[in-house]
């Protein structure tokens, strides 16, 4: 069952001197209950407008959106009953007031009662480890701790969608990993969850189902792993210890890249299966060690897709 | 709305810095004190302590409460308090009424000054019709303060004017010369003001002059129901704007 759906969803705007600027352009994508949507692009792709139009934050031009059965244009109140917000960075938050009375105020703006209100605060603050800080000042808490009650308020309302807008952008590693373990718990209990990230590793932790958009339009769309095994990228060997001599006979494989490090170090990009299968054979005879091979991932899919715009020559 | 009053005292309470105006006005009230005294116009103590007290009102209004919104705005609160379901209006209106309305005990603030401090013979003849005036008065204060906080995110460069919010008005108002001075165009402007209908009426019962009053509360009351509702219209525009992308939700 669909639980976001858009139709041609498009947006222009007016800039300045009346110029039209398309955000957006015939978005159609579908998410169903208990998926993880992954919308990677670079910046000025889309994905924030998108996500605005979906939370009812801004209005489409053309195309409809439903979230949860209800039309965004039609029926935003329904549509906020039901989601979620989870903003990246600091901003967003009342720095000045503890992470407690933070969500007691959103709790009163979602319409809560003052009883449930106290008890939904009270368990989420348990849940994502921040009962021991929660008399304490939000400015004062780190990035982790501060993405932890942007969850706990997103989650306040209980939401059938999630919609997480770089929700790890700047955090330390084990913040981040804490973070997506979240994430994956939330995913099994049915939450749908549609992630805007620049972070390729995380999408592929999290997402069941991707869509690459840029210049407002959805590139390229479906479940992440038939994406990955549709991606035409090479493989990567890395190997150290590697002679001199056996690297040159690599080097001379048809259509293989090679890369030389020092301490022996090299790192292979084989045509096909059938050079990666001789490339192993050689490094394999020459007694290198730490041999291992890479499958493509979603950084190679991403670089397939989404053309280069900063560091083209 | 009543944890979105407590959250915004809070807010205050913790930002110094937004309760400077009502430092600083009352200072205000030692000049004009001090000048009273030298020039042996004791009887005009109270008139002048109400007079710093709606002007310390106004001022908290105009530089403090009204910058509620664009504060969302700056600190990215906008985005997800509009996400709620159809509640931060009315949150909006509770928070800039409970910022306005902590400039309220000025008014005992400057009395005691006046009193204590200088023994001059402030007093107030109907405390009860006071009380009500002034927090009548300091409603239709913070419906200014909506009403200003939409225009300035409406209207691009309405910033550089929030300097002059304050003493023209205060000269509709009559705080500064009696209304009677002013042109007749002006006057008949100062008629349709809830300020200037306020202050003379917190003079008149401060006085034990205010024979009659219940039609001019009546009528005060009304001014500052229409300003209220115009603040909020401004205000409910302002919102929608943001979802037809016309107005950022980031300053």
């Amino acid at each position: 069952m669909a639980v976001v759906e858009t139709d041609r969803l498009g947006r222009t705007f007016t800039a300045r001197r009346g110029r039209r600027v398309t955000a957006l352009e015939g978005v159609t994508l579908t998410v169903g209950r208990g998926e993880v949507l992954g919308l990677l692009g670079p910046n000025g792709a889309g994905k924030t407008t998108l996500s605005r139009i979906l939370t009812t934050l801004l209005l489409p031009t053309s195309g409809t959106a439903r979230v949860a059965g209800h039309d965004v244009v039609r029926r935003p109140r329904e549509v906020r009953r039901r989601i979620g917000l989870v903003l990246g960075g600091d901003r967003g938050l009342y720095g000045r007031l503890t992470a407690r009375q933070n969500l007691s105020y959103w709790a009163a703006l979602q319409g809560l009662d003052a009883r449930t209100a106290a008890r939904r605060t009270d368990g989420l603050l348990e849940r994502l480890g921040l009962a021991a800080r929660a008399g304490d000042r939000v400015e004062t808490f780190s990035r982790g701790m501060v993405q932890r009650v942007h969850l706990a308020r997103a989650l306040l309302g209980d939401p059938e969608v999630l919609i997480m807008d770089e929700p790890t952008n700047g955090m330390d590693p084990h913040s981040a990993a804490g973070f997506r373990t979240l994430v994956r718990e939330l995913r099994d209990a049915g939450t749908t969850v549609l992630l805007t990230t620049h972070d390729m590793h995380e999408a592929q932790a999290l997402c069941s189902h991707l869509a690459l958009i840029d210049h407002g339009t959805i590139l390229r769309q479906g479940a992440a792993d038939t994406l990955l095994a549709e991606v035409s990228a090479r493989r990567t060997v890395t190997a150290t210890g590697v002679p001199a001599g056996a690297a040159e006979v690599l080097a001379g494989l048809p259509g293989t890249e090679v890369e030389r490090g020092p301490g022996g170090a090299v790192t292979v990009r084989p045509a096909d299966a059938e050079t990666l299968t001789r490339v192993l054979a050689v490094l394999v005879e020459a007694r290198a060690e730490e041999i291992s091979v890479a499958a493509p991932g979603l950084t190679e899919v991403y670089r397939s897709v989404i053309e280069d715009r900063e560091f083209v020559v | 709305m009543i944890a979105a009053a407590r959250m915004q005292a809070v807010l205050i309470a913790r930002s110094p810095d937004l309760l400077a105006t009502l430092a600083v006005i009352p200072l205000y009230s030692l000049v004009f004190f001090t000048a009273l005294v030298h020039h042996h116009r004791e009887s005009a103590a109270t008139t002048v302590a109400l007079t710093a007290f709606l002007m310390s009102l106004w001022s908290h209004a105009v530089f403090v409460a009204a910058e509620t919104v664009d504060t969302d705005r700056r600190e990215g609160t906008l985005e997800p308090s509009l996400l709620t379901p159809g509640r931060y209006l009315a949150a909006l209106a509770v928070r800039v009424g409970t910022t306005t309305a902590l400039g309220l005990p000025v008014l005992a603030e400057v009395l005691l000054i006046g009193r204590l401090g200088f023994g001059l013979p402030v007093r107030i003849a109907e405390p009860g019709l006071c009380l009500l005036v002034a927090a009548l008065t300091a409603l239709g204060v913070a419906a200014t303060a909506l009403l200003i906080s939409g225009v300035m995110i409406l209207v691009r460069g309405a910033r550089a004017l929030q300097n002059a919010l304050t003493y023209p008005f205060y000269l509709l108002a009559g705080l500064i010369v009696p209304i009677g001075v002013l042109p007749a165009p002006v006057r008949a402007v100062a008629r349709c003001f809830f300020l200037a209908h306020g202050a003379q009426l917190l003079r008149d019962a401060a006085a034990g002059t205010a024979d009659g009053a219940g039609p001019r509360v009546a009528l005060l009351a009304a001014l500052v129901a229409v300003h209220l509702l115009l603040g909020l219209l401004v205000l409910r525009r302002v919102l929608a704007s943001v979802r037809t992308g016309e107005v950022a939700l980031h300053a």
